[in-house]
């Protein structure tokens, strides 16, 4: 159907802006690529591994991750975590995140008068 | 099989740039083994490259910079420009292939002579094209390039355009430059045809010419008005081209190029004698009948075809001026 086609995409584009808060939420401890996209996937935050691992190392080129390679193990895996920026971010976007709902939900309860 | 991951990894590098690009692969590959897991079978390898989808797509998401040849900020601007310049172009190398063609040509058959006027100027409209599609596309990708580090073409609004003659009639651009290229290849084949080979254009039994159809003389009189005449329409036919709306200026342009075209080909063929006396003679003698008679009815002919061609081009003219000047109403109101 047309219209169901239309409001995937309309969903897709609004969770769009939302990926960089849910990834940083989640690196408040160490984490590598697969094992954020598993623990994002448990709380039904689907987004793609081709998007997740691109997003990391952006998001480290601006300051906001530090990662550490751990050669430890038998597989090498490199570990991001919220830098001390990383962490103002966070909770900067943490408020924005519940203004925008307030906002929201002022706008939908007009609608509903 | 065969190292279908390293092949992945391969794909994705190579779009890359040069920096940090040992780390982006290692984590790359730390990455999908992760995903991988313990179970290499093929199946599962194959399920999880595609999870992470075409290597084309993935690189361009490590990319930090979108990049463009021409972005769409400006791709409006190129075509535009583009349209224009392909239009000058493609007039400057028809006028030059045809000044070529009228010194250099080489006399052999008329079918030769036509398919060397086909190929040159097809040949140098086609080169032209591609000339102008390269320049405009290297000094768009320029600007595009020194957009990107300066404010050069900062907007303001003294930038803005004057508005466009609202509803002018359009002229569709390709149709016209497509009309002009045939239209310069036909004229060159007939001015050629005309000066080479007046001798052989006759009435034929077997291989011999027993009657021309022309005299000579006024053929050869007649040549540099029917070149004006060709020349004025394909001017025309540029500028309508490059106006791309029927105005003022273009109306008045082409209605000259039409009425001196109409008067040349009246005066041309309704000429005394241009029909030489022996084709006459010999049609006669094919429908044995005199030769005053078929003289009679060829003039008479002649007098209904030009009727005609008048009707014809004076409709064309009154169309054409009452679209212009319903178009430069509109604008008014």
């Amino acid at each position: 159907m047309g219209d169901t086609s239309l409001l995937t995409n309309l969903i897709v584009e609004l969770r769009r802006g939302t990926q960089i808060i849910a990834v940083l939420s989640q690196l408040q401890e160490n984490q590598y690529g697969y094992s954020l996209l598993q623990r994002l996937e448990e709380k039904n935050i689907n987004i793609e591994a081709g998007t997740l691992y691109p997003l990391m190392r952006r998001l480290e080129s601006q300051g906001i991750l530090t990662s550490e390679w751990d050669t430890t193990d038998s597989r090498p895996r490199k570990y991001y975590i919220l830098s001390d920026l990383g962490q103002e971010i966070l909770s900067d976007l943490e408020k924005e995140w519940k203004k925008l709902e307030q906002e929201m939900n002022e706008l939908f309860k007009e609608n509903k008068k | 099989m065969k190292n279908v991951i390293e092949r992945y990894v391969y794909d994705v590098m190579r779009r890359l740039p040069a920096e940090n690009k040992e780390e982006v692969e290692k984590e790359l590959i730390a990455n999908i083994d992760d995903m991988i897991g313990d179970n290499r079978s093929d199946e599962n390898i194959e399920k999880v490259l595609m999870e992470l989808g075409e290597p084309r797509l993935l690189a361009t998401k490590y990319r930090t910079k979108e990049r463009y040849l021409i972005s769409p900020a400006n791709f409006d601007d190129y075509v535009r420009v583009l349209k224009i310049v392909m239009i000058i172009f493609v007039s400057i190398s028809l006028v030059f292939g045809s000044i070529d063609l009228a010194l250099n040509h080489s006399i052999e058959t008329p079918w030769e002579m036509i398919g060397q006027v086909f190929s040159k100027l097809f040949g140098d409209s086609l080169n032209s094209l591609l000339m102008a599609f390269a320049w405009v596309t290297v000094i768009f990708f320029i600007i595009e390039r020194v957009e990107e580090k300066t404010e050069f073409r900062k907007w303001s609004l003294k930038n803005l355009p004057d508005l466009p003659q609202k509803d002018s009639p359009k002229i569709n651009r390709t149709g016209a430059v497509v009309g002009l290229i045939f239209e310069t290849i036909f004229a060159m084949i007939f001015i050629l045809l005309l000066v080479n080979y007046l001798d052989v254009i006759g009435i034929y039994e077997g291989f011999t010419m027993v009657a021309p159809i022309f005299t000579n003389e006024i053929v050869e009189a007649f040549i540099p008005l029917l070149i004006i005449s060709i020349a004025l329409s394909i001017i025309v036919s540029t500028l309508k081209a490059l106006y791309g709306v029927w105005n003022i200026k273009l109306t008045t342009a082409y209605t000259i190029s039409k009425v001196f075209s109409l008067v040349v080909t009246i005066i041309f063929i309704s000429y005394p004698n241009l029909f030489n006396i022996l084709m006459f003679e010999k049609i006669a003698e094919y429908f044995s009948i005199t030769t005053n008679h078929v003289a009679d009815q060829f003039s008479q002919g002649i007098k209904i075809f030009c009727i005609v061609l008048s009707i014809l081009v004076t409709l064309d003219l009154l169309t054409t001026w009452v679209k212009t000047i319903k178009g430069k109403k509109t604008i008014k109101s």
